[in-house]
């Protein structure tokens, strides 16, 4: 269940208890629905408040309109960084060591990698550096064979990574 | 690699031979320290020169390394070294560690050398008529090598049985 509270000119705020899945979107509000809010709850603020002067009424006013804004900005935020992550992000340092590792151009920062460049030469390295290839006994290309297998994987995941932060 | 220390980051370049000499020399050291692993061209130029930082594979000093590379094979074929050059590609290059391994790469690569040689002999004896060339002094000598060695030699390079025995076993692709 969600609260939510409707200010409404003349009346003391009604508290309204309603299922998650009736919650209006703001996209179907009304592209005046924040103007509309912010004079109803001028209207409600000044109908207790009728005495004060006009230049006070003023700077007050002012400061209720920036705060109103500042905490829809702080919600916001925080609702953003309750946001799980699907994929942990890649270093652009472990994406440079990748790239090197299978010889793919460096993409530009927040553009995805060339996988099929990275999948080719892949198994290039896979005919180089297997074990069956080359002997169990060969420890170096035995590590050079797991290096691009997980460079592979790091490209994947920062791939991945980059879908989910565009799709967002 | 960038962030990750090199294996062959405590090679001492030497500065007082030639550029060849220098990349022979390197290819012999990964050999040591690496066998089997290619280094590539980028890592091959930084090491011989000393930079603190890879050349950009585009770079002059990187391509300049790319076309010495034949004259390093026959260096390496030489004494002291008595081995091959395995290139590739896209991972470089390296010295060959064995018989065997000298026989997958550098073998494998001459035969083929040796077959485009072969078509590029006999399609230019097949142009050439003996009877259209001139028998002027100029050409008198050339001819005479031509009728007396280079046919028989067409003749034998061309048979099936050189065709046939020529070219390396093909490899399966899913081993």
């Amino acid at each position: 269940m969600v609260t939510v509270w409707v200010l409404a000119t003349d009346e003391v705020p009604l508290v309204i208890e309603t299922a998650e899945k009736e919650l209006p979107t703001v996209s179907s509000h009304p592209p005046t629905f924040w103007t509309d809010i912010r004079r109803q709850i001028v209207a409600f603020v000044l109908q207790g408040n009728k005495n004060v002067d006009e230049g006070s009424r003023f700077l007050y006013l002012r400061d209720l309109d920036s705060d109103i804004k500042a905490a829809v900005s702080h919600f916001t935020g925080r609702m953003n960084d309750a946001k799980t992550p699907l994929t942990a992000p890649i270093s652009r340092r472990k994406l440079l060591d990748a790239c090197e590792a299978l010889r793919v151009p460096i993409p530009p920062v927040g553009k995805p990698v060339n996988l099929e460049i990275a999948k080719k030469n892949k198994r290039h390295a896979s005919r180089l550096y297997h074990p069956d290839v080359t002997g169990n006994g060969n420890e170096t290309t035995r590590a050079l064979f797991e290096a691009a297998v997980e460079a592979y994987s790091v490209l994947e995941q920062y791939n991945q990574t980059q879908e989910q932060n565009n799709g967002r | 690699m960038a962030g990750k220390k090199s294996l062959f980051a405590a090679y001492v370049p030497v500065t007082t031979v030639s550029k060849r000499e220098k990349i022979t020399l390197f290819l012999v050291y990964a050999k040591e320290v690496a066998p089997d692993a290619f280094v590539s061209y980028e890592e091959i130029t930084q090491r011989i020169y000393g930079g603190a930082k890879a050349p950009g594979a585009k770079s002059l000093e990187v391509q300049g390394v790319k076309n010495t590379m034949s004259s390093v094979r026959r260096s390496l074929m030489a004494e002291p070294y008595l081995c091959g050059l395995a290139t590739d590609p896209i991972y470089g290059a390296r010295a060959t560690t064995g018989d065997g391994d000298l026989l997958e790469t550098q073998m494998v690569r001459a035969s083929r050398g040796l077959k485009s040689a072969q078509s590029m002999f006999t399609g230019t004896a097949d142009l050439i008529d003996p009877r259209k060339i001139p028998n002027t002094p100029r050409y008198k000598e050339l001819k005479t090598w031509f009728n007396q060695s280079v046919q028989p030699v067409v003749k034998a390079i061309s048979s099936t049985d050189f065709a046939a025995k020529l070219p390396p076993p093909k490899r399966d692709p899913e081993k």
